[in-house]
């Protein structure tokens, strides 16, 4: 009897110590799972497709980095990667998908000294591309 | 019969399992003991460390938050709410276009880019953690500081300054009456002769002796809470643009070329070079900006190939 006691008490000290263990593999598996936030809802494909095509017609690709499109690996402008989770638009101008299409439409407006050239773009493909790069 | 055996089969069982938790948690017990995970407020933690710790802050938040919100255009974010946050936010969390006060970049964790923050969470999230702030963390609670309309005005306000551009910011902060601070547009768009004298090249003489990596600088000057940096655990929301091959583009900022003189420059007065942009001044030391340029040409890809 005495030596069950002595037992269990063994018992609860041991896995008292190994709490903290479970903890950390619960924790490791929820965010295993965990959603990713950043995920915008998805667009129409046939407007991605249009996108990402003006992006290499309109000589964006040249200039840019974009990961989920291999031909844009240019290094004179930032990369373009998810741009929905970016603050800033050229670090001068809030970001979001109306202020995206305008500062495409003109990026001098923005930022004067800049060095990015006026695309030459409608205002409905300035949309397009805005769709395309905030779409991670 | 059967009965002894079946205790005797159980009590091995125990046993067995109970040397394995008594050595699990004896392994935990020494890493704790000996001091193998670095306290240190001059490093980051591990990138698993700092996932784990933001994911559980999340689900502890989430977990807790009331689902009643009001009407966030009802609150005077405008001047009590930006008059509030100047006297109680800006010291550490800066604004758009403000850097933080010296001590907050020393602080592990260091506090958030407030604009990322407040593009990612919802109100209701802002809310609780205003109210409550976080343990083991600098993020004071102000429930027994604040009323609860002067929080949501808080709250309010947090979601409009993804909003606004750096004058935008500095003209509303002018306006309102606030009490402590009286930073006015040309406070914030041009150097203060402090600035100027914090900004000039110091003497070599001065870091001698300082062993300071550029990667321990770059988080003692929290660059990681607005840009992504190959080896610093960040969140990947960011506010700038990802530092990792920045050496390697054409140009900082989108108007000065890259050298890494310019580099240096930029980092240590970013507004001198384009007035308008949302990263602020962080009085850099020259021989830390260096030594910060020394650590991204370590992490640029260095084969261009194309
Ligand atoms: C001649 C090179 C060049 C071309 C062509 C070019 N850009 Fe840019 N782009 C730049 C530079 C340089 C910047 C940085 C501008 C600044 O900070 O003022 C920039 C900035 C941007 C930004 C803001 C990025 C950020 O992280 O804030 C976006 C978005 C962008 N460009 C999209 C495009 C799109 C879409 C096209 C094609 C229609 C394009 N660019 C064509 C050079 C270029
Ligand atoms: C003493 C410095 C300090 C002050 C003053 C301070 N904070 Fe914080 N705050 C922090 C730190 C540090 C964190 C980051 C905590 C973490 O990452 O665990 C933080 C986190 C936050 C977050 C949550 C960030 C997230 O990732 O979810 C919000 C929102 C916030 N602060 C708002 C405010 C507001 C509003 C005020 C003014 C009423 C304020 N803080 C004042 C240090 C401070
Ligand atoms: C409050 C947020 C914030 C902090 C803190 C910050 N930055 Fe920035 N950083 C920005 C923004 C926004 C931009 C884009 C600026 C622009 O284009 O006008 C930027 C741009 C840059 C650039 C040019 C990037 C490019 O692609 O052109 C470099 C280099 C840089 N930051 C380095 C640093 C370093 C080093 C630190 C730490 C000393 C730091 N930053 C701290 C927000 C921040």
């Amino acid at each position: 009897m005495q030596k069950m006691t002595i037992f269990s008490s063994f018992f609860t000290i041991a896995s008292a110590l190994s709490m903290p263990l479970s903890v950390t593999f619960a924790a490791a598996l929820s965010i295993w799972t965990f959603p990713n936030h950043a995920e915008s809802p998805k667009a129409q494909g046939d407007k991605q497709e249009q996108g990402k095509t003006l992006m290499i017609t309109k000589g964006c690709s040249s200039c840019h980095q974009l990961t989920k499109l291999p031909a844009a690996k240019g290094l004179v402008g930032p990369p373009l990667d998810n741009m929905a989770a970016q603050s800033y638009i050229a670090g001068v101008l809030p970001n979001s998908r109306e202020n995206l299409t305008q500062f495409l439409l003109e990026p001098q407006k923005f930022h004067a000294d800049t060095a990015m050239p006026t695309p030459d773009i409608t205002q409905q493909e300035a949309r397009r591309l805005a769709d395309y790069l905030w779409q991670e | 019969m059967t009965k002894t055996i079946h205790i005797k089969l159980n009590k091995k069982f125990y046993s067995i399992a109970a040397l394995a938790l008594f050595l699990i948690g004896a392994l935990i017990f020494s890493l704790v003991y000996f001091g193998v995970y670095n306290v240190s407020a001059l490093t980051g933690h591990t990138t698993p460390v700092y996932k784990f710790l933001e994911h559980a802050r999340i689900q502890a938040v989430d977990a807790r938050i009331d689902d009643e919100v009001p009407d966030l255009s009802t609150f005077n974010w405008q001047t009590s709410g930006i008059a509030n946050y100047k006297r109680h936010c800006v010291a550490c969390h800066g604004a758009p276009g403000v850097a933080p006060e010296p001590f907050s970049l020393g602080m592990m964790p260091p506090p958030s880019a407030i604009v990322r923050v407040a593009r990612q969470r919802s109100p209701a999230e802002l809310f609780w953690v205003i109210e409550n702030g976080i343990k083991m963390s600098g993020m004071p609670a102000w429930k027994y500081r604040l009323s609860d309309d002067e929080q949501w005005e808080l709250v309010a306000l947090l979601k409009k300054l993804p909003t606004l551009s750096k004058s935008e910011y500095a003209q509303l902060a002018q306006k309102s009456t606030g009490t402590v601070t009286n930073n006015t547009i040309k406070d914030i768009l041009s150097q203060t002769p402090e600035e100027q004298a914090l900004a000039k090249p110091t003497s070599t003489q001065q870091s001698a002796g300082e062993a300071l990596s550029g990667q321990v600088a770059m988080q003692q000057y929290n660059c990681s809470s607005c840009h992504v940096i190959d080896g610093i655990a960040s969140a990947t929301y960011h506010v700038g643009p990802p530092l990792n091959n920045m050496v390697n583009r054409r140009f900082i900022a989108g108007t000065l070329p890259t050298t890494r003189e310019n580099l240096i420059q930029w980092i240590m007065n970013p507004p001198h070079f384009k007035p308008q942009s949302l990263m602020p001044n962080l009085h850099v030391k020259r021989h830390h900006a260096e030594i910060m340029v020394d650590y991204l040409y370590q992490i640029a890809d260095d084969n261009q190939s194309y």
